[in-house]
């Protein structure tokens, strides 16, 4: 049974890119895994404003660094998640799971795919 | 896929630009990001002005407050009042329009004295602006300059004034949310409560006939005066309502608050020495006198007393169901009023705690 507020697509990505990218989750990096993972290019404040509601939500957390040279000394927002925000992942991803192996059973495709 | 990036960085009047026309609060994290991502100067301001428009959209969406924005409208009609209808609602439209963006650029930052100067300063060049624009390009829609000098300074006066104490401001952490929904849930509950035990009385005494003069007054006023000595029985103050304490620098004017707001419910100050304090009796009385005129009527029909005919026992029979809901609904009522109350003085406390221990930035 869901517990948490359902994520979307683009929420899904995010929390991915922020757990993999572990102690090194900050804007531009999170950016580079979401358009990676996605396969194409996202919106650099689409990313900034989904990391700020998903931590208005308690799903992540964030702290602030200092920024090296290559950034001219601007500071980097760093950002973890917490445990609502693996919980609500996790959920995600199951669901996301069953919808798949539902498809893969009962879909065109799928049958298509198991001859 | 890859992120196209080249060596050539962005020319330093672009990137000052993008850094300027992002919003504050993400200011610094964009630009860096951007610096960091050294991309060829034309996707470097396409990237900027995506982002910079995608955070401005956010930024007005969660600054948007339609109390906030009807103040302003009022205001600003006020302004210009006596104004040609059109030109009006085009600088009216205008206005609204400026101060979202400028909304989208400062939220969260709470309202300040201090920001009301540049805003004013802000709306009247706007003003001005805006009507020298339209005068040029189309007359018909700007407004007369006596009126445009009129709306230009009050509306430098009375505009910052509003959005400086009504801006919205920040929602607040989950925790803080709820506990505030329960505070005001529970003065609701209250107040409902009260009122609908106030109903009760008097059609009760409209129910059952008074035959002694004077005890409509005292039924009608009673409930209302045991009430009262419940809650202030449960006090330390003897006006029952908790003080604020003075603004001082060394103490969190929210620990206050929050001790304010606990002891404003319907809670104890103190855990009573006895199992039954007087604010318990009090209650009791309160509901034996609800239920008093059921017993009277009852009492007139049972020892024959001709008054019995004159009882409505529907509205009698009415009011009893009502007064056995409301009885049960009190037992929910004080439960919601102990937990809240309980809450805020826990966090009150908690905020304390860390206060003292230096951690209460």
């Amino acid at each position: 049974m869901k517990l948490t507020e359902s994520l979307g697509q683009f929420e899904q990505l995010i929390l991915t890119a922020v757990m993999a990218l572990k102690d090194n989750a900050y804007g531009m990096q999170i950016y580079s895994k979401v358009c990676e993972m996605a396969d194409r290019e996202m919106n650099l404040g689409s990313v900034y404003v989904t990391l700020d509601r998903l931590q208005k939500k308690g799903y992540v957390t964030s702290k602030v660094a200092g920024g090296g040279p290559e950034r001219g000394g601007k500071p980097r927002r760093f950002y973890s998640l917490r445990p609502a925000g693996v919980q609500a992942l996790t959920e995600s991803v199951e669901t996301a799971t069953r919808i798949s192996e539902t498809f893969w059973r009962f879909g065109k495709w799928g049958s298509q795919r198991a001859k | 896929m890859g992120i196209p990036t080249g060596k050539i960085g962005p020319r330093k009047w672009i990137r000052f630009l993008a850094e300027r026309l992002t919003p504050r609060y993400q200011r610094d994290f964009i630009a860096g990001d951007l610096q960091a991502l050294a991309l060829v100067p034309r996707l470097y301001a396409w990237r900027a002005a995506k982002a910079i428009a995608c955070i401005i959209k956010y930024q007005m969406i969660a600054s948007f407050d339609v109390w906030l924005v009807t103040g302003e409208a009022s205001l600003l009609w006020v302004a210009i009042a006596g104004s040609p209808f059109l030109p009006s609602i085009v600088l009216l439209m205008l206005v609204l329009a400026a101060l979202r963006v400028r909304d989208a650029y400062i939220y969260s930052a709470g309202g300040s004295p201090g920001a009301m100067a540049p805003e004013a300063g802000g709306i009247a060049m706007f003003v001005f602006l805006a009507e020298t624009a339209l005068g040029w390009t189309a007359p018909s829609l700007a407004l007369p300059t006596e009126r445009m000098i009129q709306g230009a300074v009050i509306g430098a006066v009375t505009l910052p004034a509003w959005r400086m104490i009504f801006r919205k401001g920040e929602p607040l952490d989950k925790r803080p949310r709820e506990l505030q929904e329960s505070l005001v849930a529970a003065w609701h509950m209250n107040l409902l409560w009260a009122a609908a035990g106030v109903v009760l009385s008097l059609t009760n005494a409209a129910a059952v006939p008074e035959i002694i003069y004077g005890r409509d007054f005292l039924l009608g006023g009673l409930p209302v005066v045991l009430l009262c000595a419940a809650y202030r029985l449960q006090k330390d103050h003897f006006t029952g309502m908790h003080p604020r304490a003075p603004l001082s620098l060394f103490r969190d004017p929210r620990q206050d608050e929050l001790l304010h707001q606990s002891a404003m419910l319907w809670f104890p100050d103190r855990r009573k020495s006895s199992k039954l304090p007087a604010y318990v009796y009090a209650e009791v009385l309160y509901f034996v006198v609800l239920v008093l005129p059921a017993g009277l009527a009852a009492w007139r029909w049972i020892s024959g007393d001709s008054s019995a005919a004159q009882v409505d026992w529907r509205q009698l029979a009415i009011n009893v169901g009502a007064m056995a809901a409301l009885a049960a609904l009190w037992i929910c009522i004080k439960r919601l009023n102990r937990q809240t109350a309980l809450a805020l003085r826990e966090r009150a406390e908690r905020a304390q705690a860390l206060d003292s221990r230096g951690q209460n930035g």
